[in-house]
């Protein structure tokens, strides 16, 4: 991983956190989300009506079309740094 | 037609073996097929020690999903389907069931908490019965008034409700719900005896749903559907699903996944017929899912306790056309009771209805104490029975905000204020998320030292809302002052 990946997944996580918060009405403020907190179970709570709106504001704004036959679906909704990640490499706008 | 109120009637009602009922890819299963994994079920069932008399079929798969069920047809033990498969729900059903088993469909498949809770057995895998017959000579008689299935809701009272449901009433409602569907459509559904024959489904609901057991599982066993096993979940799962099916086909959705499938902008192969359920469907979207998928889209209603009782087409009229047999009538209370045809008993139904002549009827909306989250149903009382029981807990209520999203459509959630000193909101959530399906999980939590009571200490909705309101604020000044 270079410095400057890092720096795109850094830059997009107050945005994405903020597109989750607003998208699933949750409790806490973008702020609030620890980005390596898992977004799942006993860490922020999401379930499986969320992870379809999570697919809709990631297909509206960067243009990724999730699958889940994808064997990385499990890594990519890991955490919400993972979320961003996985959206720098792949968004397509 | 089959009549069903004979004595018996055949598993797959046109008696035929060499049907197929599956498919996978160019894979597929008839029902002589089914019948020979099945029969080797119930073999490894009768090798347990002790009786079986129930079966919860937790079956992800739907080939495996149908094993599970035709096997306790077979055996004339009844399939319990639970509302949700959280550990409480489970529990609560083994402990009310004895000698019940559960079904899943691998062990990696199964969660751990379930798996402790009691016996449980691998379906096996469908496979090819070779011979094709393998000793299934013909399509086995069941009895119409055997119990093959105990449907749960979540009642009223913190203990979810069985609904039972007999071989004939099954059958009768699959052959009605398809000669509804076709006769609307005499022109393009190239129907056989009012029923499916030819036509491929592909469902985006659960089999253990009451729309997904009638609409997917019956539709393909008693309807002459073929079904594909897939069980698609993102927009661009259910394109694809869709593409590796022959025409024609049918897409057995929801209201919440059609919503997505249409707003991701996914390219969508043509798809002849779209079938709809648990929830209305917004006129605009019915428009829109016809024209992106250049099919005729009906609609169902229907319930647990009914099972489905009327369609429409929301492109042609509001109005709702009941199936042949079933009546309504409304009550000098103003309820409406649904019976006759399939309907097992006369059923109040949780809805407004007008009901209008030639058997039509209009939907006003839902009755007061029903919610309804992305097509799951649960009542005001039973949330607030399962929050009161927990352990801490002085008081609390669930309560839909009046608030609605950015683009009023999502999945509105139930808002909850709990007065519970020592609990913290986490530790609420998750003695919850052991009984409730996670839909009704409450978003936000408020935990407060004292319920927003009036003069007369009843709990208004305005005080609940304007408590929202302030937590919202106090949400924003957090977020400004950062």
């Amino acid at each position: 991983m270079t410095e400057s990946h890092d720096n795109t997944i850094d830059a997009l996580i107050p945005e994405v956190a903020a597109e989750l918060v607003e998208a699933l009405n949750l409790d806490e403020t973008p702020e609030e989300i620890d980005p390596d907190e898992p977004l799942f179970g006993d860490g922020l709570g999401l379930d499986s009506i969320d992870v379809l709106e999570i697919a809709l504001v990631v297909s509206r704004r960067y243009g990724l079309n999730l699958r889940s036959d994808d064997d990385r679906n499990e890594q990519i909704f890991a955490s919400l740094r993972d979320l961003c990640r996985f959206i720098a490499e792949n968004r397509t706008k | 037609m089959i009549d069903a109120t004979s004595d018996s009637i055949p598993l797959a009602p046109d008696g035929n073996l060499h049907r197929v009922l599956l498919l996978d890819g160019d894979n597929q299963w008839t029902v002589a097929d089914v019948l020979a994994s099945a029969r080797e079920l119930q073999q490894a069932l009768g090798a347990l020690p002790g009786p079986v008399t129930h079966l919860i079929n937790l079956a992800g798969r739907r080939d495996q999903f149908l094993v599970g069920l035709v096997a306790g047809i077979l055996g004339a033990q009844v399939s319990l389907m639970p509302s949700t498969r959280s550990r409480g729900a489970i529990e609560d059903l083994l402990a009310d069931h004895p000698d019940t088993v559960i079904l899943h469909d691998s062990d990696q498949s199964l969660e751990p908490a379930l798996a402790a809770c009691g016996p449980h057995l691998t379906i096996p895998p469908l496979r090819t019965a070779k011979p094709p017959s393998e000793g299934v000579a013909q399509v086995p008689r069941i009895a119409a008034d055997q119990l093959v299935a105990r449907v749960f809701t979540s009642g009223t009272t913190g203990k979810p409700k069985g609904h039972d449901k007999h071989w004939g009433r099954l059958v009768a409602n699959t052959q009605v719900a398809a000669s509804a569907l076709t006769t609307r459509n005499r022109d393009t559904i190239k129907a056989n005896r009012g029923q499916l024959d030819g036509i491929h489904l592909l469902g985006t609901v659960p089999s253990q749903h009451m729309y997904g057991f009638e609409s997917l599982i019956l539709a393909a066993l008693c309807g002459g559907a073929t079904l594909s096993v897939d069980q698609p979940f993102f927009p661009g799962d259910i394109a694809a699903s869709l593409a590796r099916l022959p025409s024609p086909r049918m897409l057995v959705t929801t209201p919440y996944h059609l919503h997505h499938l249409l707003a991701s902008e996914c390219a969508l192969p043509p798809c002849e017929y779209i079938l709809c359920a648990t929830a209305p469907l917004d006129p605009g979207l019915a428009t829109q899912a016809e024209q992106a998928l250049g099919g005729v889209l009906q609609e169902i209603y229907g319930s647990t306790e009914t099972g489905q009782i009327a369609v429409r087409q929301p492109t042609e009229g509001a109005d709702w056309q009941l199936m042949d047999g079933v009546r309504l009538e409304e009550t000098a209370s103003g309820e409406v009771i649904a019976s006759g045809g399939h309907v097992e008993h006369p059923v109040s139904l949780a809805d407004c209805i007008q009901v209008m002549d030639e058997g039509r009827f209009r939907l006003i909306g839902r009755l007061a104490n029903q919610v309804n989250i992305a097509g799951k149903r649960s009542s005001i009382e039973y949330l607030n029975a399962t929050l009161q029981a927990i352990d801490g807990v002085e008081d609390g209520v669930f309560f839909r905000p009046r608030s609605t999203g950015s683009d009023g459509r999502q999945p509105k959630r139930l808002a909850a204020v709990v007065r519970g000193p020592g609990l913290t909101a986490d530790s609420i959530r998750r003695a919850l998320r052991e009984r409730l399906d996670p839909f009704f999980l409450p978003r936000p939590l408020l935990l407060v030292e004292q319920m927003p009571v009036n003069a007369t200490g009843k709990i208004t909705r305005d005080a609940l809302d304007s408590l929202l309101t302030d937590s919202n604020d106090s949400d924003h000044q957090r977020r400004d002052a950062s």
